[in-house]
């Protein structure tokens, strides 16, 4: 996919997450679709669209509603470098994997993020935080498998063929030339 | 430097951490304060949210009066009960406003310093909330074109919401009372005389203690601000849910409902000093 599609699919998934999803809340909670679009670009995509726009829009999200900038672009760029990592280890094609990520993603977010805010002073409640990230943890799977299921017969080339990587097609390509 | 460059993906990621960390400890020092880049973002992502956000509302609204069509004629009958006790207030407030109106005039007359200055009302619709479910921080689209000015108290129908955080020219930054670090000072309304201060819990509510020890605050008691402090006098906080007393600060100890409902706010009001 090429970066400014990528880019506008982020600037959409803001706009909406700041704006309309504030209706769409479950317990509460409404989705971080960045966080959501950071590990599905990240995993599932080659490149890196994921780091790239994770951090960018991470930092615009804290200039738009933080009192401290760069904590959740510190977030989504952690999350997208963990994503990236276990591309490695967990296959593409499978929505257990894809389900798997988007968990670990949710928890790492939330838990760097109370962690940075913790030593930053903020007193918020951690059993409070972990609480509410219960619920997003699902909301977050759920959706991630809503766009895994649109995308990923135009990422996967190969689907079910397992033989043909091990999840990473760029290491493919290099074992393949080499 | 030859480590450097055989580890090129680890040094710009650990770079990037680098980066990022200055920026966090840079900006936890200049809290509140943000640079001309980040007002810019802020002004051009304000202005494509604003009618985003009008669009979803309308949707919202639309929707809600399909599905919900029993549930408003109910409320409406309820809402028309309530006017009409309102009426009767305001005009029980009316006779109350003129003995007021005397009393000033009387004040100024003998000299004494006017304690309680005179705010203008300025109504904003919210474009933008902060989409982390961690705090309560959202955008208005009102700013300093309109009289807002940093710290400027934010209520609305129910009661307080918090301050102005940031502000530009037509937008203004809000953070939510419950997300407050700052302290915020309340008496009880049933009796003016019981004085306390409260502040964000960490749980998306809010508790504070009471200066006098023996105050006789009991579960149900609806506080409101005391007008010491950055907050004016008679804003309701929200109702006391639970009571305690604290062996360890001998102090009795408060938790409180806040009367506004943080996660669904559509339009708020920013009080102008004059």
């Amino acid at each position: 996919m090429k970066y400014r599609y990528s880019f506008f699919i982020f600037f959409i998934a803001f706009i909406l997450q700041t704006t309309v999803m504030n209706h769409f809340r479950v317990f509460e909670m409404s989705p971080n679709l960045i966080l959501c679009l950071v590990v599905i670009f990240s995993f599932l995509y080659e490149g890196y669209h994921g780091i790239i726009f994770g951090l960018v829009f991470g930092l615009v999200i804290d200039v738009c509603f933080a009192e401290i900038i760069g904590i959740s672009a510190m977030c989504n760029f952690t999350v997208a470098l963990i994503s990236v990592w276990l591309k490695r280890y967990f296959y593409k094609d499978s929505r257990i994997s894809i389900s798997i990520v988007s968990a670990l993603g949710t928890a790492v977010y939330a838990l760097l993020y109370w962690s940075v805010n913790r030593m930053l002073g903020s007193g918020t409640d951690f059993l409070y935080v972990m609480q509410k990230e219960a619920v997003l943890l699902i909301y977050h799977i759920v959706i991630i498998l809503a766009v895994y299921q649109a995308v990923s017969r135009r990422v996967i080339k190969h689907q079910g063929d397992r033989y043909m990587y091990r999840g990473n097609l760029q290491e493919a390509r290099r074992l393949n030339r080499s | 430097m030859n480590w450097l460059r055989e580890h090129k993906i680890l040094t710009l990621v650990l770079s990037i951490f680098f980066i990022l960390s200055v920026i966090i400890v840079f900006s936890y020092s200049n809290i509140g304060n943000s640079t001309a880049l980040g007002r810019g973002v802020e002004k051009v992502v304000t202005l494509i949210q604003g009618p985003v956000s009008s669009a979803g509302n309308g949707v919202k609204k639309g929707v809600k009066g399909i599905f919900q069509f029993r549930n408003i004629l109910k409320e409406n009958e309820e809402l028309r009960d309530q006017i009409a006790d309102l009426n009767r207030e305001l005009i029980q407030t009316k006779l109350t406003e003129a003995e007021l109106a005397e009393l000033r005039s009387l004040s100024n007359i003998l000299g004494y310093e006017n304690v309680s200055p005179n705010y203008t009302y300025v109504t904003a619709d919210v474009v933008a909330m902060d989409g982390s479910n961690w705090f309560n921080i959202f955008t208005i689209r009102a700013g300093t074109n309109d009289g807002i000015y940093k710290d400027a108290v934010v209520i609305n129908g129910d009661g307080l919401i918090g301050r102005v955080l940031e502000v530009g020219s037509d937008w203004a930054k809000v953070i939510s009372v419950i997300d407050e670090s700052n302290s915020v000072s309340f008496k009880v309304f049933r009796d003016m005389q019981l004085l306390g201060i409260l502040s964000g819990d960490g749980k998306g509510g809010l508790e504070g203690y009471m200066i006098d020890p023996e105050a006789a605050i009991i579960e149900g008691d609806i506080l409101i601000t005391s007008g010491m402090g950055m907050y004016p006098e008679g804003i309701p906080i929200g109702k006391v849910k639970k009571v305690e007393w604290n062996n360890d600060t001998l102090l009795k100890t408060v938790t409180i409902e806040p009367s506004a409902y943080f996660k669904n706010l559509q339009k708020v009001t920013v009080l102008v000093k004059k």
